[in-house]
This record gives C-alpha cells, sequence and structure tokens, in this order.
C-alpha cells in the first residue's frame, strides 16, 4: 500500500469569523464548530480555547489529542468507522494538520486524569506542549451516565477533528513523505537480504475509559491481525482510553506512531518493514493467552526476523506484553519490547508487573511515579477542582502557593510506551 | 439462586483447558456494592467487607488453597492506591481426596505481582465523596463486565 | 567558590610502597600530600577541589583488621572534615576494591560526607558497594587509569559542587538499583528500532532495563529411594556452632562453615546459634532447629523415612551477601556433599 501524506505546518491559530487556513495559520469560527459537537443530544454545550506553546496555561483533565487529517485521494475518509465509511484506508493521498491538535477535556468521572502544561516543567515532559492546541470542553446533559458521556465526547473530538481537517482540502502541503508497504512476495522479491521487520502494536482494551477502536470496533472483540502501517495514518485506530495519561496513547500518537515512522525511515535500508500485527490486552486472562498465542503464529507465518512491541496502560499489560515477548521470541523471532515503569516514588520497588529472561532487549519510557512539581500557571483549561484525587496525586498535591506536586503520571504521554517521548531511566 | 455457568475456561501454566461438561464453576470476589448487585441474582458472588488490598490478599489465601485465577488481578490502568475497589474472577480447585488442590503456580505468580504492585504505591487517604466512589465503582463494574462476558461466552 | 575539599585513599601499592610483599602495611594518613593517581586527579581537579590528605592503607591489612582500620580512618577523615573522600581507582583488584568500597561507604554512612570510588564492574567490591556509594566504572587494569581518573574526575566535581547526578549512563556510576529518569537523545522508538537492528545483526546493544536476575537452577530428578539416601542440611540461616568459631560476619558473609553433627539430635541454645543479623535472632538463639531442622530428620531417619542424616552441614549468612560469592560457596559446597556421597540436601533460608 502507497500512501502520500502532505505536511501543512500550522504555525498560529486565532478564533475569528471565517474558518479557513491562510499562509500557515488555522482561523477557527467556534460558531462553526460547536453544531458539529451538539448534533450529539447528549452534550449540553462546549466551550473552545486555544494554547499555545509557551503560554502560562494548563489544560486539564485531558481526554484525548487528535491531528487533524483529511483524505484527498484514495478510498475512504479520515477516521473509518466514526466520521467516514469503513472503506479500507490508507493508501492515496492524506493532509495533515502539523505542529498542531484538538485536545478534548472535560471531567467524565472523578478522577480523570491528564495534565498538559504549555510552560514550565511539566513542559518538557508532554509532547502536546509543543503543539498548538484547539481546545474543547464539552459539558453533558443532565444525568449522563458515564459511558455514555465518554462515547459523546470522544467521537465528538473525531469530528472536531475531520472537520478541521476538511479546512485542507485544496491547500499545497509545505512536505509530503511517501509511505509504501509491499505484499509479502513483493517484499521478499524487491529486498531478498533484509531482515523481515514487523511491529506489534498492543491496544489497550478493557472497559470503560480504557478502549481503544480500530475501524470502528471495539478492540477487546478482536483476534490478532494484521494491517498496513498506512492504515493507521488515516485514522484507522482511534483512543476510547482515558485512564493513565502518562503511559496511555492518545489518537494523535496512533495518527503518527512513532515506531511506524522509525521503521518506515528504515524500510528497505537496514530491513524490510513488513505490516503492523495489531493485538488487544483483554482483562480476561484466557484472553491474553489466546491473543498472544495469535500474535505469535502471525509472527512466524509472516516470516518475520524481528518485531518492536510496544503497549499501553499500567499493570496487566505487562502480563500480555511479557507473553507476547515469551511467546514471539519462542518462535525465533527476535523482539524490543517499549514499556514504562512503576518503580516507586524512591524508584526502588521492582518496575514492572512481570516479568521474562525472553524480554532482553526493553526501551523504557522512564518511571511514572516520579515527583516533580507543576508551578502555578494563570490560566486552567478544563478544571483543576479533581487534581488531587487522581493517581500520581495526594491530598497535599494543590499546595498553598498554587503550585502542584505531582508523580509525571498525571502528565499526558510523559512516559509513553509506544516510544513517542525522550524521557527514559536507567 | 446462581446459575450454573456452561462453560468455563481455565487458566494455567500457560495451558488453556476447555472444560464442556465438566461445569466447572468460577466466582466473583469483590469488595464493589454495585459488582454485587450487578450479579449478585446470576453468580457466585463472594463479598469482601473490606479495601482492594483485602480483595488482593483473599485471592491470594483462595489460591493458595488451590483456586485459579480467571481474570488479572491488575486490571484497569486505575492504581491501585487511586480505586478503592477491585473485583477478580477465580474457579475453585477441585479437591483430592479430601486434600487441598495444589496451587496454580501462574496464578500465585499473578496475585504476587499485583501484591507487590499495590504495596509500592503510597498510601492514599479514604475516598469519601459519593460521586467519586460511584465512577471508582462504575469503572470496577465495567472491567468486570469484559471479563464475565469473556467468561460466560 | 570556595574549593571542595577532597581526601584521597589508596593502597600500598598505588602509593609506590610496594606489591603483594607489601600489602600489610598499616593505615597511614599523609596531610598535605598528593600521592600516586591523586597527582592525576589533582591536575584535572584545577583550582576547583584540592587533595588535602591521602590516606595510604595495604589490602591484607585492611582486610584482616577491617574494624579497626575502618575505625581509624574514619576517625582522620572526621577530623579532616573533607566535602568528599574518593578511594582508588581499584581496577580489578578485588581486596583493594574491597577496601575502596567498605571504606567509602561507611565515609558517607557513617559520617554523613560525601563518598565514591571507582573500579571495575566484576571487581567483588562493585557488586558488595554499588547501592552504598557511587562507583565509577573503570576499565579492568590500572593501563585504564586516564580513563578512569577522566570519569571520577568530572563526576567528583559534579558531586562536591552539590549539582543533580544523572542516571547512571550519564555520569558513568554503576546503577545503584534505583531507577533515575533523564532525557535521552533520541525518542524511545527510534532506540528500539536501532536496538532491534543491532539484535538482528547479533551486534551488541544495551537493554534500558535488564530483567530481575532470575537465576533459576532445573530441579535434580526426585529421590526415588529415600529410605537408603544420605541427606545434607544446608542453611544460608547462619547456624553456627555456639560462638561462632570460623567468625562468618552478620552480613555480607566472606565464608561459609562446615561443622559436625555427628551424636547431635537435637540443636540447643548451649550448642548452637545463629550468626544472621537480618532477622531477629532470639528464636533461632532459643532453638536453632527452628532455622536446620536437626531433630525432624533425626525423627525421619530413626522411622526410617531416610537413609540416615549426613554427619556434617553447611551454613552461611546470606544477609547482603554477594551473589558472586554465594555461587562460590554453593560449588564449594556441592563438590563435597558429592565426595561425601550425599543424596540429596535440604537448603533451609531464614
Amino acid at each position: 500500500m502507497r500512501l502520500e501524506l502532505g505536511k501543512i505546518n500550522i504555525t498560529d491559530i486565532q478564533f475569528a469569523n471565517e474558518s479557513k487556513i491562510e499562509k500557515g495559520v488555522l482561523y477557527v469560527n467556534p460558531d462553526d464548530l460547536k453544531p458539529v459537537v451538539l448534533e450529539d443530544e447528549k452534550i449540553k454545550d462546549v466551550v473552545f480555547d486555544i494554547a499555545k506553546p509557551g503560554e502560562s496555561v494548563r489544560i486539564t483533565p485531558v481526554k484525548d489529542v487528535i491531528e487533524p487529517r483529511v483524505k484527498v485521494e484514495g478510498k475512504g475518509g479520515i477516521f473509518p468507522g466514526w466520521t467516514s465509511k469503513v472503506d479500507t484506508v490508507g493508501s492515496g493521498k492524506t493532509l495533515a494538520l502539523k505542529g498542531m491538535a484538538v485536545v478534548t477535556a472535560g471531567k467524565i468521572v472523578g478522577f480523570q486524569e491528564g495534565i498538559i502544561d504549555m510552560t514550565g516543567i511539566g513542559a518538557q515532559y508532554t509532547p502536546f506542549s509543543k503543539t498548538l492546541n484547539l481546545c474543547m470542553v464539552c459539558e453533558p446533559v443532565e444525568g449522563l451516565k458515564q459511558h455514555d458521556y465518554e462515547a459523546a465526547v470522544r467521537k465528538a473530538g473525531f469530528r472536531v477533528a475531520a472537520k478541521v481537517g476538511e479546512l485542507a482540502r485544496g491547500i499545497e502541503p509545505d512536505e509530503t513523505c511517501v509511505y509504501e508497504t509491499q505484499g509479502i512476495k513483493e517484499g521478499i522479491e524487491k529486498y531478498p537480504d533484509l531482515p523481515r521487520v514487523g511491529y506489534v502494536s498492543m491496544l489497550q482494551t478493557q472497559g470503560l475509559l480504557h478502549d481503544t477502536y480500530v475501524y470502528g470496533v471495539d478492540a477487546k472483540q478482536i483476534i490478532p491481525t494484521i494491517i498496513s502501517p498506512t492504515e493507521v495514518m488515516d485514522g484507522a485506530i482511534v483512543s476510547g482510553n482515558c485512564v493513565s495519561a502518562c503511559d496511555k496513547n492518545p489518537t494523535y500518537i496512533h495518527q503518527n506512531n512513532p515506531v511506524v515512522e522509525d521503521l518506515f525511515a528504515q524500510h528497505g535500508k537496514t530491513l524490510n518493514f513488513v505490516c503492523q500485527i495489531i493485538t488487544n490486552e483483554n482483562v480476561y486472562l484466557a484472553d491474553k493467552e489466546r491473543s498472544s498465542n495469535m500474535t505469535a503464529k502471525l509472527c512466524r507465518m509472516l516470516d518475520l526476523d524481528g518485531v518492536v512491541v510496544t503497549q499501553e496502560g499500567f499493570g496487566n499489560p505487562d502480563t500480555d506484553l511479557i507473553m507476547n515477548c515469551k511467546k514471539i521470541e519462542a518462535e525465533g523471532v527476535k523482539t524490543v519490547i517499549v514499556t514504562d515503569e512503576y518503580a516507586g516514588r524512591d524508584g526502588k520497588s521492582q518496575s514492572l508487573a512481570d516479568a521474562d529472561a525472553a524480554a532482553d532487549a526493553v526501551v523504557t519510557g522512564g518511571n511514572a511515579n516520579e515527583v516533580i512539581v507543576l508551578p502555578k500557571l494563570d490560566k486552567v483549561i478544563g478544571m483543576l477542582d479533581y487534581v488531587n484525587k487522581i493517581a500520581g496525586a495526594s491530598e497535599d498535591t494543590l499546595r498553598p502557593d498554587g503550585t502542584l506536586e505531582v508523580e509525571i503520571q498525571v502528565i499526558t504521554g510523559a512516559t509513553n510506551e509506544m516510544g513517542f517521548g525522550v524521557l527514559s531511566a536507567r | 439462586m446462581m446459575k450454573q455457568r456452561e462453560c468455563c475456561t481455565r487458566f494455567a501454566r500457560g495451558i488453556l483447558f476447555f472444560y464442556g461438561d465438566n461445569k466447572m464453576k468460577y466466582f466473583i470476589l469483590t469488595n464493589n456494592p454495585m459488582a454485587a448487585e450487578e450479579f449478585g441474582d446470576t453468580h457466585d458472588v463472594r463479598f469482601v467487607d473490606g479495601r482492594l488490598i483485602d480483595v488482593l490478599i483473599r485471592a491470594r489465601d483462595l489460591i493458595n488453597e488451590g483456586a485459579v485465577l480467571l481474570s488479572h488481578p491488575l486490571y484497569g490502568s486505575v492504581k491501585p492506591n487511586e480505586t478503592p475497589f477491585r473485583s477478580v474472577l477465580l474457579q475453585q480447585g477441585k479437591s483430592q481426596d479430601g486434600e487441598l488442590p495444589p496451587a496454580d503456580t501462574e496464578s500465585v505468580r499473578l496475585i504476587g505481582n499485583a501484591v507487590s504492585a499495590f504495596e509500592k504505591f503510597i498510601d492514599k487517604k479514604e475516598v469519601t465523596d459519593p460521586k467519586l466512589l460511584e465512577d471508582f465503582m462504575v469503572v470496577d463494574l465495567s472491567l468486570l463486565k469484559s471479563a464475565v462476558e469473556s467468561a460466560d461466552r | 567558590m570556595a574549593k571542595i575539599k577532597v581526601v584521597h585513599y589508596i593502597n600500598q601499592f598505588f602509593a609506590g610502597i610496594g606489591g603483594e610483599e607489601k600489602a600489610d602495611t598499616p593505615a597511614e594518613l599523609h596531610k598535605g600530600e598528593v600521592i600516586g593517581p591523586g597527582m592525576a586527579f589533582k591536575t584535572g581537579f584545577g583550582d576547583e577541589a584540592e587533595i588535602i590528605a591521602t590516606i595510604v592503607c595495604g589490602d591484607s591489612y585492611f582486610n584482616e583488621n577491617i574494624e579497626s582500620a575502618k575505625a581509624e580512618i574514619l576517625g582522620w577523615v572526621k577530623d579532616l572534615a573533607p566535602d568528599l573522600f574518593i578511594a582508588g581507582p581499584a581496577f580489578n583488584a578485588g581486596r583493594y576494591g574491597v577496601a575502596c568500597g567498605t571504606i567509602a561507604a561507611a565515609v558517607k554512612e557513617e559520617l554523613g560526607i560525601k563518598s565514591m570510588t571507582g573500579m571495575y564492574v566484576e571487581n567483588p567490591g562493585a557488586d558488595m558497594y554499588k547501592d552504598k556509594t557511587y562507583i565509577i566504572q573503570t576499565k579492568d587494569s590500572a593501563a585504564g587509569m586516564r580513563d578512569a581518573v577522566k570519569k571520577m574526575t568530572a563526576f567528583a566535581l559534579k558531586y562536591g559542587k552539590g549539582e543533580k547526578i544523572g542516571a547512571s549512563c550519564e555520569d558513568n556510576y554503576m546503577n545503584q538499583g534505583v531507577r533515575v529518569n533523564f532525557f535521552e537523545k533520541e525518542r524511545g522508538s527510534s532506540r528500539a528500532v536501532k536496538m532491534l537492528i543491532a539484535k538482528l545483526n547479533d551486534k551488541p546493544y544495551t537493554t534500558e532495563y535488564p530483567m530481575p536476575d532470575f537465576d533459576r537452577v532445573e530441579p535434580n530428578p526426585a529421590v526415588k529411594d529415600m529410605a537408603h539416601a544420605t541427606i545434607a542440611l544446608v542453611t544460608s540461616g547462619g547456624i553456627v556452632v555456639k560462638g561462632n568459631p570460623d567468625h562468618i560476619e552478620s552480613s555480607s558473609a566472606s565464608k561459609f562453615g562446615e561443622y559436625s553433627l555427628a551424636g547431635v539430635t537435637d540443636l540447643d541454645e548451649n550448642t548452637f546459634e545463629t550468626a544472621h543479623g537480618g532477622y531477629d535472632p532470639v528464636y533461632a538463639n532459643q532453638d536453632a532447629d527452628r532455622v536446620l531442622p536437626v531433630d525432624v530428620l533425626r525423627d525421619l531417619e530413626k522411622e526410617g523415612v531416610i537413609g540416615k542424616l549426613h554427619e556434617k552441614y553447611y551454613a552461611t549468612v546470606g544477609n547482603g551477601t554477594a551473589v558472586a560469592s554465594a555461587k562460590k560457596y554453593g560449588e564449594e559446597i556441592g563438590k563435597r556433599l558429592v565426595a561425601d556421597g550425599v543424596d540429596a540436601v535440604i537448603l533451609t533460608s531464614t
């Protein structure tokens, strides 16, 4: 499959009467976007705001982060199963608005996490302090149940991102990257001497606030399968996961999957990037067994020489990760796994909830229990009242001087387990 | 009365056993009142009147006596010092000649890891806010349901 | 800013006194003197730090008079009140490494003074002390002196000035078993892809999180005929003959002991005790069978369940003992048991 990804660099976002993109500036009229959100009657109201890098702004609690894109050539549309039909995406041409993101925020449950600081020490830990953020805080109708509220905000985010993405249609991209994978036989013929490499992407799939969707399907229902990594660039995988802010994978990170990008960078040079294998992280142990068995089998059937395995979330996904690693290695396929750590505030505890000697090549996104003090910032988009309720915080989190003493696990993307960030630990 | 489950799966030593005719039952160990209410009429629910760690320790005791874990005791990404609730699916071990069945090593390992994972988080004050408690119950119930759905399939 | 005051510890060899034949040189304090590798440190420190005294001690002397030598040196260091204490580097010299580790850890622990040393990763002192002081990783011989001094100097200045110490890989010290966050140059996915390419090509790579060490041993097949088997007892619980004749240390044991059970049917408080310093010894001292179950095995012997209890048992203290040392004791004990025709062993811990 071959996808041309045109990148339009957005250098500023401004509210204006007319929604458009001009000379790299995104002009947004909130009144154009409001009806897109309110078409779901479960949402009573929405407030839009803009947060820019370097501003004294804190966005919290963050639910999802999404990059606006539009499909201009080829089958299907962005976010298949949501804002488009379920045609197979991943080929043709797609335009992406780079340097910006749509951020959905709001308190779905009382312990909703996720902080994006646009300045100060917290900004170093989140990748979304470097993007211009179009924020939307949704207010639900009275008495809306948690499940319905989550679904409503999740889908509203996709609709807004797709609507903003539409503004890119017809605009000349600043840069175009071409991503292409070959069929199995074609790939072997084209790169006979290169090791065949796959990417095993584990998706969080456990229940409310812990779900991931593939072409609109709840991924806890899937058995592992293969997809073209270009499909994820068109939003084939979206996030419904909003617990464990530091190591959940927002939709943005699926769209800009760093492992996919870095494997493509080596494709045809040092390796042959064959495909992406998606698997899940279910609660039920037999599901874990089945999924890891299938994943290892796929690696074998595809004659892979090596895979990168990435995970999502805290605790039991460590068991899935280790099962995958062990079984894939047992098939003679070499693995590198990407994870993060919960080594305690003092860094002395066992980092993972599971372990095995087969996991001899590990990349870590750092210790999520590290404590930092976030400065008081001038403006909050969302609300702060919940903050001492969340993981990585305590009763003493909100200090009298307005600073926050927290573990970095409260920060969106801080210890990302797809290797999106530079934080690590030894 | 609780219903006999048609079929259950058992997780042990990396092997999946299917009990078709055996009608092996499982039970839900929980301290979540909402879970007890949801499944009380249809499932074997054993309520633990205590904290999250009490559920894990009760599960550990039962596993030492031969019970087998069916769901991961660290399910969900909600941290164990954050949510007060936990539900675990377990299957009773079969006793042999009145002797306790041997402990399932994989279950022992997982529950041991879960207890130590709990211990590495700082202890937080008890949650009292009723809205927040409800949210925690709802999320725990949702995670439990996803396990029960797999078990009852 | 005032210069960082440093006290430097070296052995007889690096002080130019002599080799093995002079290893019994007692501890000496050389106030205001810079000796041996200290000269190189001096150059590296420039005017940011100065060595105010050098302590020289023979390796044998230190290790054979560990308590008195330590006390004497600590006394000097306390009076000198330096900002930083540097020992070595010891490279792969075992006893020198242990001395450097011991004294550096003691200076930090007992005097609250910053301390550091340097040695090769396989030096036994590294395993014993890497979590108790900063140990800079050096090459295995004095040929690596230039490199060692460069790394130790950089660390000493940073540490001495009170700057934040980074992760072990950033500041070249041995991992202390504590996970420390830092920002890498490349994002995680790029590091993962590079690591995979190295792994695929059988090139070296370093995992960022070494899995906990599982030194699993395949169990031997079950003993079929217990009724004729000779069973031995081995413990890491420190049960020794009363008075601890071999002076097995209460922690970080440097040896194991072999003791006779001939004619012993029950361990009691007049004849056996524990040398272990890592648990409340009261119950073990009252009745050492609680750790080393001789009484029960004598019963089984009488009942004919086992053939006989081996007439010797082996004991060490598992408290903080280096894995490498434990392995060595295990191998030696195993050899002796095999030579004595023992069929099976019961290992007890605490």
